[in-house]
């Protein structure tokens, strides 16, 4: 409790009077925040869906401002959400915004809807979920002003700074998007006959054949090596989709890399902390780009022992700034710079998001 | 918890007392950091920026926006920081500086209407929102006159367009309308006094010329605007360049040209200008070109140091 030794009247009146009318349970345990919440708790609470209002905070510690944003689309195969901006300035409202009022939100303000400010964000950008709201509900509000007149209208340059500094919070997000470069990996452990089955192998190509197709997804030579070396059984079912994927290596040589996954052990793996395939792609998150931020990584579920790759909890021996930010999404600090890995587990199912314990597994992505 | 004591202690301040000392003195330093830029013949109650001055700001922006309007509320969540919260701070006393100025404003022109036309007490629903936008968008028709600065509370409109402001009102509401739901339609169509613009306002030692009509007015608001939109970023820049006495080698060094294209990019931004304005009164012509350095102000850019003036001698991109 903090002690207030030194408080005017008016402001302790003016409290008290806050208090009171808003009759605020000032110690309730709000379930958003990790440090007070468990982690699946929180893990739930936390998936971004359309309707949330949350914090969009910047990828880098840089000095940006975070801003309260509103998702109105959620795409968990890429990780990546599309906001709208939202301002507390709401008397600057035009034709093209709409007034949310705290009836609708929840929340104790005004905030404006900013529809024509809007940008694409990553996952891990995303703060607690503050509110959630309908979208169909607010399709049918009144607009919160008059059109703006043109330039010599304040709103005008008002707007094109809230644009400037959406943009500055999701500038990372949307170049990569546009860019569409090589973002996507295969964990080679997937493609080895040794550890996985048949369907799990076709599971795994499947998935990843049309990425690689695209130009988007880099392969192991190891794991080609392997998957060569064993041939899949030609009278088999699966043989056509792996046959798709070799007869894709040599349209896309550029795509096959040697370095550095190629070093590392095919095994079940411990712990996504202390992986090593992790820490591999942890040194590609640093030779990317800067405004590279986000890499996914198409694996199987079955490779990772128990629970390992969806808990919550980070090991006290991790040798990875890593943590967790939602089902599937994992938050890595390389070079200082704010990275999200998004983990594919391909062969889990819709029905499996949810365990009896209450932990999320990672949804089957939208390639599958 | 953060890894930022300081701005913990003001997370747990809030969830403990609402606001207790610490926001309150983090508030006091940003009153006493804005107030001294803002005129206070124009923003102070007392005409001067004393402790008593600033304490009733200080408890204005507590009691009425940190508090009624939860925006403290709206500071702790959009923050991460301490750094990010004094910046919110800073802008909502931006905000309440205007608000207040611009309540006056409105004030001051229901007054006026009170002389015009006996209100209706106010009592029932009211009108539609639909009513009331439609009537808006009539009112934001009408023209206004010049604001001047140093003004506490521009007139905004003359008699007679206040006159037409009635009648608008009469026919979209009915005869019976209050003064609340004129009020209502005149923060709607007054959104452009809003901070930024009386900011940028106050910052000028300019006020359009008192010898033009409201009509005139009209006319070169409109003759600006299209500048504003047909002129290309660059002519912009140009034009606010040389109309801030640039030489020609700052505007070379500017775009990476030669010192006599910048030149000749000069005249034809002029032409431009000249073309648009050519048949048009001499007074508003003399108005409009008043005008435009203020208009351009934005695409001024930050004068180079002198050791990064040198022109290049030869095009880099032409």
């Amino acid at each position: 409790m903090t002690s207030s030794p030194s408080l005017p009247s008016w402001l302790s009146d003016a409290t008290a009077a806050h208090l009171s009318a808003t009759n605020a349970d000032v110690n309730a345990v709000d379930t958003a925040d990790p440090a007070q919440a468990s982690g699946a708790t929180y893990a739930l609470a936390n998936e971004p869906a359309k309707g949330q209002i949350r914090r969009l905070e910047p990828m880098d510690a840089d000095g940006t401002a975070a801003r309260l944003v509103l998702v109105v689309n959620a795409d968990s195969s890429s990780a990546a959400v599309q906001v709208v901006l939202l301002t507390n300035e709401s008397e600057m409202g035009s034709d093209r915004d709409t007034r949310l009022t705290p009836d609708l939100t929840g929340l104790p303000y005004d905030v404006l809807a900013l529809f024509d400010v809007t940008a694409p964000a990553w996952y891990v950008q995303l703060g607690p979920v503050l509110a959630t709201i309908d979208l169909d509900e607010i399709e049918f509000l009144p607009p919160a002003g008059t059109p703006v007149a043109g330039p010599e209208d304040a709103r005008w340059n008002w707007k094109q700074d809230e644009h400037d500094s959406l943009v500055r919070l999701s500038g990372e997000c949307a170049r990569q998007i546009v860019d569409e470069g090589v973002d996507n990996f295969v964990d080679p452990a997937a493609l080895d006959l040794e550890a996985v089955s048949d369907v799990e192998l076709a599971l795994i190509v499947r998935a990843t054949a049309p990425l690689m197709d695209r130009g988007r997804l880099c392969m192991p030579l190891e794991a080609l090596r392997k998957l060569d070396a064993h041939r899949v059984d030609p009278q088999s079912r699966y043989w056509e989709s792996v046959r798709c994927l070799l007869e894709l290596v040599p349209r896309h040589d550029d795509l096959v890399i040697a370095e550095p996954l190629d070093r590392l052990p095919i095994a079940p793996r411990a712990h996504i902390n202390n992986d090593q395939l992790v820490v591999a792609l942890s040194a590609v998150m640093e030779k990317m780009p800067n405004t590279y931020r986000s890499l996914g990584l198409f694996t199987l579920g079955s490779l990772w022992q128990g629970e390992t790759l969806n808990a919550w909890e980070t090991s006290a021996q991790s040798t990875l700034h890593l943590k967790r930010a939602t089902s599937g999404v994992w938050e890595m600090f390389v070079s200082g710079r704010r990275h999200q890995l998004v983990v594919h587990a391909v062969d889990e199912t819709d029905a499996q998001t949810t365990t009896a314990s209450g932990h999320l597994k990672t949804r089957r992505p939208a390639h599958a | 918890m953060t890894d930022n004591p300081a701005w913990d202690q003001l997370l747990d301040e809030h969830r403990t007392l609402v606001m207790g000392p610490l926001w309150l003195k983090l508030l006091e330093d940003v009153v006493r950091s804005v107030t001294p830029r803002y005129p206070p013949s124009v923003y102070s109650e007392t005409g001067e920026w004393n402790q008593h001055a600033r304490e009733n700001l200080v408890q204005d922006v507590t009691v009425h926006q940190l508090l009624e309007q939860h925006q403290l509320s709206y500071i702790v969540d959009s923050s991460t920081s301490t750094s990010m919260a004094t910046a919110l701070l800073h802008r909502l006393v931006r905000r309440t500086l205007a608000y207040n100025r611009r309540r006056t404003v409105i004030d001051n022109i229901l007054d006026r209407c009170r002389t015009l036309h006996s209100f209706e007490s106010t009592s029932g629903p009211g009108p539609s929102n639909e009513r009331l936008l439609e009537a808006v968008r009539h009112v934001a028709r009408i023209p206004r006159v010049g604001i001047h600065k140093e003004e506490r509370a521009p007139s905004v409109y003359t008699t007679d367009s206040l006159r037409d402001i009635l009648q608008i009102a009469q026919d979209h509401l009915g005869s019976s309308f209050s003064e609340r739901d004129l009020a209502k339609i005149l923060e709607h169509v007054l959104t452009s006094y809003l901070p930024s613009a009386l900011e940028q306002i106050d910052a000028r030692t300019h006020a359009p010329s008192p010898e033009l009509g409201p009509d005139q007015e009209a006319v070169v608001a409109d003759v600006l605007s299209e500048l504003f939109s047909s002129m290309s970023q660059d002519q912009r820049t140009v034009v606010a360049m040389k109309l801030a006495d640039r030489s020609d080698t700052e505007v070379a060094h500017q775009f990476g040209i030669s010192r006599p294209t910048a030149a000749k990019r000069f005249r034809e931004a002029a032409k431009f200008i000249e073309t648009a304005v050519v048949d048009l009164p001499t007074r508003v012509q003399d108005a409009v070109l008043r005008e435009l350095p203020y208009r351009l102000e934005a695409d001024l850019p930050i004068p180079a140091s002198n050791s990064d003036r040198q022109a290049p001698t030869q095009e880099t991109h032409e």
